[in-house]
């Protein structure tokens, strides 16, 4: 008898420590904004650019290096419900020929709740984009009003 | 579940009605019986207080709890048993801080399978629960969890409250009494439990019920109590 108690408090034992172990965050969390950036004449192909991105009075994203991509993936501010990124558009043979257009993003925030672990998650909904200065960038395009994943481009810019 | 608690409360009843007669059944079954093999146990509702929770309500400022215990012998080694509290605990998780308070029952059967020597009374027992809770939780704070920190994650601190939550769980316990003075014990108890439902509010779950403790991801908990207790004596046999 003492062995099946002996054997229950050491289970007992085991399961309260075993239970008490941290769980870490997995789930996906806070949607980032997807860019893909395609060729203007014939709009069902990717083109790459090279640009400097930064947030208004924010730091240069990729510390202000000059990236070649044909996809971004930007934050979106959850404190306001809007945010201005700049795209600087380099030319690597020409330093001097920068042009900058100015992408205004509206949307409001939503915070779902997701676990103990990560706690909520912002989504964002009513997303709008604008954009004033139409230099190198010919027409921008969102794919979706709600922001929920990252799986597929929410904006698609013609250039 | 139902059927169970039915049959419990009959049991309960059975015995207390069945007490009267018993009583000058006893006097006679005595006289005859004087043996030395004779070892007759107290029957008698034991109340008893949590001692832990006190403390750590007069240590801790997240935490205010109250538990009380009450026991009723059935048959020489089995007992009708039953936990009750009332709790308010505040929980800082990493990316939220949220409090829960309310009050919770318990009950269930406890099987004693320590054989006690002449006039011992003591007890290690195992057993089984049955608890319900009834609770509110308030969202103290929060912060939005995103990847990266080029901007700084929105920060909520606006109180959000949500009301009439409950939970059902069942519970494996066990645990120790000794008596430490004529009908004063000392207990304590394990619990290994296991939610069956919880209601929970519309953008927030319950990962804290009064009673039951933090629920873990699949749904279990663990609980400890350590108590005081007194046996009002009503008759032996």
């Amino acid at each position: 008898m003492s062995k099946i108690i002996l054997l229950l408090l050491l289970s007992s034992c085991f399961f309260s420590l075993f239970s008490c172990q941290d769980e870490f965050c997995a789930s996906t969390t806070t949607p980032h904004l997807v860019v893909r950036f395609y060729n203007k004449d014939t709009p069902n192909k990717i083109k790459n650019i090279q640009l400097v991105v930064w947030a208004n009075d924010k730091a240069k994203l990729f510390n202000g290096q000059i990236i070649t991509t044909d996809s971004l993936i930007l934050p979106l501010d959850t404190q306001k419900n809007s945010v201005t990124y700049h795209f600087s558009k380099q030319n690597e043979a020409d330093p001097e020929s920068v042009s900058v257009e100015d992408l205004v993003i509206k949307y409001n925030t939503k915070d779902t709740y997701i676990s103990k672990s990560c706690g909520f998650k912002s989504t964002f909904n009513n997303v709008s984009i604008t954009n004033t200065n139409k230099d190198w960038l010919k027409s921008q395009e969102l794919t979706t009003t709600t922001i929920t994943n990252e799986n597929n481009a929410h904006v698609k810019i013609f250039h | 579940m139902l059927k169970y608690f039915i049959s419990l409360i009959c049991l309960f009843l059975f015995t207390r009605t069945s007490y009267s007669q018993e009583k000058k059944k006893v006097i006679k079954v005595e006289k005859e019986s004087v043996s030395k093999f004779y070892n007759p146990k107290t029957y008698g509702l034991r109340l008893g207080i949590d001692i832990i929770k006190p403390i750590l309500s007069y240590t801790r400022d997240n935490f205010n709890g109250i538990e009380i215990t009450a026991d009723y012998r059935l048959k020489t080694q089995l007992f009708v048993a039953t936990e009750a509290g009332n709790m308010n605990r505040t929980i800082q998780e990493n990316n939220f801080n949220f409090s829960v308070n309310g009050t919770y029952l318990k009950a269930g059967v406890n099987y004693n399978l320590y054989t006690n020597w002449l006039s011992m009374d003591n007890e290690i027992y195992i057993g089984a629960r049955y608890g319900f809770s009834l609770f509110n939780s308030t969202l103290n704070n929060y912060t939005v969890f995103q990847k990266g920190e080029y901007f700084a994650p929105k920060e909520v601190n606006t109180p959000t409250k949500y009301t009439n939550l409950n939970a059902h769980w069942a519970e494996f316990v066990l645990g120790i009494k000794t008596e430490i003075f004529k009908n004063l014990f000392l207990g304590f108890m394990l619990s290994v439990n296991k939610i069956i439902s919880t209601k929970d509010a519309n953008n927030f779950k319950n990962t804290y019920v009064p009673g039951f403790g933090k629920i873990t991801k699949n749904g279990s908990g663990a609980n400890m109590n350590y108590t005081i207790s007194y046996r009002i004596p009503l008759y032996q046999k």
